[in-house]
C-alpha cells in the first residue's frame, strides 16, 4: 500500500485524471475504497448499501472531475458526497413500508450473533473473561446506538482518519461542533463499553 | 492551565491536534490534576476499546468501480480542451485516407452481413436477449454466432426462438416452473427489491437448472439438435458441462471453479458483461467458497436486490440465506427464506430449510454452531467455509 503514496497527492492525481489519465483515478479508489466502504457500513449497517455508495461516490467524482479545483482537498469532496448518499438512503429507509434487505437497526446484527443471544440464561458476561468477540460485538453496538451527528464524526475521524478541521467543512458546522460531537459520543461509548474499560487500562 | 481550559482542549489532545506548547501545557495539567486526568484517561481507553473493526471491501468492488466508470464517460476534459479536441478530431476525419478507409469499413461490413444473414437462416431465429452473457461454442460449426450477440441461455430457448418455448417444457424438472405467474414472484422479491422487474421466467429458470451444481439436467431434448446452431449457454447441448471446441468465456470461469480456484473464478465471472445475473451469481458463489460466507453474503443480496423477480434474485436469496444462516444471523436467514415461500419453484426448498433453521435456533446450546469462530476473524476465510459449503451440496 505504501507504493501508493508515490503516486502523488488526491489533487495532483485528480489533476492528471482531468487531463485524461485515468490510471490517476484508479489509484484513488484503490487508496480510499477500503475506508470510505468501512465508513459506509457503520453508517447503512448494510453491506450491499455500503457497496452501492462507494460505487455512486466515485461515479459521482467520475461525472463531475471537470469541476474540481485542485485547491480544495479531494477527501473532503470524496466524503462530502458520501454523507449526503448515505443521509440520502437513511431517509429512503425511514420511508420505507416493508421489511428490507438492509440489516435492522440492532445491536450487531449482520456482525453475527448479539451478546444476548451467546449467553444461555441472560446474566452478564461480568464473571467471564471478555473474548474479543464479544468486545467487537459490543463495540459495534454501541457505535451503532450512537446518534447520527455524534456517529458520522466518530466513525469520519476513527475510520477514515479525516481531521475534525475537515470533517467541519463535510458536515458544515464549526470545528468547535465537531469536536464537542466527538467527545459525547466517546463518553457514550465510554458508558456503554464501561466493564470492558477495565480490560482496556488493564491493556497499557 | 485549568480544568475548563483543559476541558476545551482535551478532545485535540487526545487526538494529537494540540501545538506543542498547549500540548505540553495540558500534560502538565494533567500530571497534577487527578479529575482531568481521570477524565482523559477514561476517553483513551475508551478509544483503545472501541477500535472499529475494518473489514475488507467485497472482492471486486474496485473493478466494478472502474468498470463503470468506464462506461459512464470518458473524461471530459475543462472546456477550452474539449473545443480543440472537438475541432481537432473534425478536421482529422475529413482527411481523405480516413474517407476512404470508412468506405472500405462500409464495404467489408456490409458483404459480411450478407454472409452472416445466410448463417442466420440455419440457426431459424434471430438472436434472443435475456440476461445469459455468453455464447456457447456453436452447435454446428457452420451456424456460430457472432460473439458480441447476446444470446439465450440454453440451447433449448434459443433454438425455438419462441416467447414460451413449448419444446422446452418438454425438458427437465423445472415443469412447474414454467407456469410461474409472473406478480407473485416479483412480489416475493420486491420485498427485497426497490422497483418492479421484468420475468423472463422460463429461459432463464431453465438456464439456472441447468447450470446449477446438481447432476447435468438432461438439456438436451431432439428437437434442440435439429435447430441447432447459435446458441447455447455454458451448459451444453449434450448436458455435459465440460467446455466444447473453443470454450466461452463462462466456461472458461466456471472450470477455474470446478478447479479449485475460486479467487480467479470471481474475477472471471466480475468481468463477464455487467448486468449478467448469471455471472453475478456465479461470481458470489465462487467467493463463498474462495473467501466464506461472510464475504459473499452481500454478493447475494446485492444480486437479489438487482435481479429482482429471477430465478437468479431467487437462487440469490436462498444462498444468501444459508449463508446467514451458517453466520448464525438467523433472522436475516429466516427473513429471506420466508419471501421465498412466495415463489413457488422454491416453496419446498424454503420450508425445508426453514426447517433446518428451526432446528438451529432450538437445539441445545451445546450443539449449537459456534459463532464465534466464524464472526471472529473476517478476514480469514478458512473458518467458514467447510461448514458452509457443507449446506450447499
Amino acid at each position: 500500500m505504501s507504493s501508493l503514496r508515490t503516486e502523488g497527492t488526491d489533487e495532483a492525481l485528480m489533476v492528471r485524471y482531468q487531463s485524461g489519465d485515468r490510471s490517476a483515478f484508479a489509484v484513488l479508489v484503490r487508496r480510499h475504497q477500503a475506508s470510505l466502504y468501512n465508513f459506509a457500513l457503520r453508517q447503512l449497517r448494510s453491506a450491499p448499501l455500503a457497496e452501492e455508495i462507494v460505487q455512486d461516490a466515485f461515479l459521482r467524482v467520475v461525472h463531475n472531475a471537470a469541476e474540481f479545483k485542485h485547491e480544495a482537498r479531494f477527501v473532503t469532496w470524496l466524503y462530502t458526497i458520501a454523507r449526503n448518499l448515505c443521509i440520502d438512503q437513511a431517509r429512503k429507509r425511514a420511508l420505507r413500508q416493508h421489511p428490507s434487505l438492509d440489516e435492522p437497526k440492532r445491536a450487531g446484527e449482520g456482525d453475527g450473533p448479539t451478546l444476548g443471544d451467546q449467553t444461555a440464561d441472560g446474566r452478564a458476561n461480568v464473571e467471564r473473561a471478555a473474548s474479543s468477540t464479544e468486545i467487537r460485538e459490543r463495540v459495534l453496538a454501541a457505535i451503532d446506538a450512537l446518534p447520527d451527528d455524534q456517529r458520522e464524526v466518530f466513525l469520519m475521524r476513527e475510520v477514515s482518519n479525516l481531521p475534525f478541521k475537515e470533517i467541519a467543512e463535510i458536515v458544515g458546522v464549526s470545528e468547535n461542533t465537531i469536536k464537542s460531537r466527538m467527545r459525547y459520543a466517546l463518553e457514550r461509548l465510554q458508558a456503554a463499553l464501561s466493564e470492558f474499560e477495565e480490560y482496556a487500562r488493564a491493556l497499557r | 492551565m485549568d480544568c475548563e481550559k483543559f476541558e476545551a482542549a482535551m478532545i485535540d489532545e487526545l487526538y494529537g491536534e494540540l501545538d506543542e506548547l498547549t500540548s505540553a501545557a495540558a500534560k502538565r495539567h494533567v500530571a497534577g490534576c487527578a479529575r482531568c486526568a481521570s477524565r482523559i484517561g477514561g476517553l483513551r481507553a475508551t478509544r483503545r476499546v472501541a477500535t472499529v473493526p475494518l473489514v475488507d471491501p467485497p472482492a471486486g468492488l474496485e473493478e466494478r468501480i472502474l468498470e463503470a466508470a468506464r462506461e459512464a464517460a470518458t473524461i471530459v476534459p475543462l472546456r477550452s480542451r474539449v473545443a480543440r479536441a472537438v475541432s481537432f478530431a473534425g478536421s482529422w476525419a475529413m482527411r481523405p485516407q480516413t474517407a476512404m478507409a470508412a468506405v472500405f469499413l462500409v464495404m467489408i461490413g456490409t458483404s459480411v452481413l450478407l454472409l452472416r444473414g445466410k448463417a442466420r437462416e440455419v440457426a431459424h431465429a434471430p438472436v434472443t436477449v435475456t440476461e445469459q452473457g455468453s455464447p456457447a461454442p456453436p452447435f454446428e460449426p457452420v451456424a456460430r454466432q457472432p460473439a458480441d450477440s447476446v444470446v439465450a441461455p440454453t440451447l433449448v430457448a434459443s433454438a425455438q426462438n419462441q416467447p414460451r418455448p413449448a419444446e422446452a417444457k418438454g425438458g427437465p424438472a423445472p415443469l412447474p416452473l414454467a407456469t410461474d405467474t409472473p406478480t407473485d414472484d416479483t412480489r416475493a422479491s420486491r420485498a427485497f427489491a426497490k422497483a418492479p422487474a421484468r420475468m423472463k421466467a422460463d429461459e432463464e429458470t431453465l438456464a439456472q437448472n441447468a447450470l446449477a451444481p446438481s447432476p447435468p439436467a438432461p438439456a438436451a431434448p431432439p428437437p434442440m439438435a435439429a435447430g441447432a446452431a447459435a446458441a447455447g449457454g455454458a451448459g451444453n447441448a449434450s448436458g455435459s458441462y465440460l467446455p466444447r471446441g473453443g470454450a466461452s468465456p463462462f466456461d472458461a470461469a466456471l472450470a477455474q471453479y470446478r478447479a479449485g480456484r475460486f479467487d480467479e473464478a470471481a474475477r472471471a465471472f466480475d468481468g463477464l458483461a455487467p448486468g449478467d445475473a448469471n455471472a453475478e451469481l456465479w461470481a458470489a458463489r465462487s467467493v463463498r467458497e474462495g473467501k466464506g460466507c461472510r464475504a459473499a453474503v452481500g454478493r447475494f443480496d446485492q444480486l437479489a436486490q438487482r435481479a429482482q423477480g429471477t430465478p437468479s434474485a431467487w437462487d440469490a436469496l436462498l444462498e444468501g440465506a444459508l449463508c446467514y444462516r451458517a453466520l448464525a444471523s438467523y433472522s436475516e436467514a429466516r427473513a429471506r427464506l420466508n419471501a421465498l415461500m412466495r415463489v413457488d419453484s422454491r416453496r419446498e426448498r424454503a420450508r425445508a430449510e426453514l426447517e433446518r433453521l428451526d432446528q438451529l435456533q432450538q437445539g441445545p446450546p451445546s450443539a449449537a454452531p459456534p459463532p464465534a469462530a466464524k464472526v471472529a476473524a473476517p478476514n480469514s476465510a478458512p473458518a467458514s467455509p467447510p461448514a458452509a459449503t457443507s449446506e450447499f451440496k
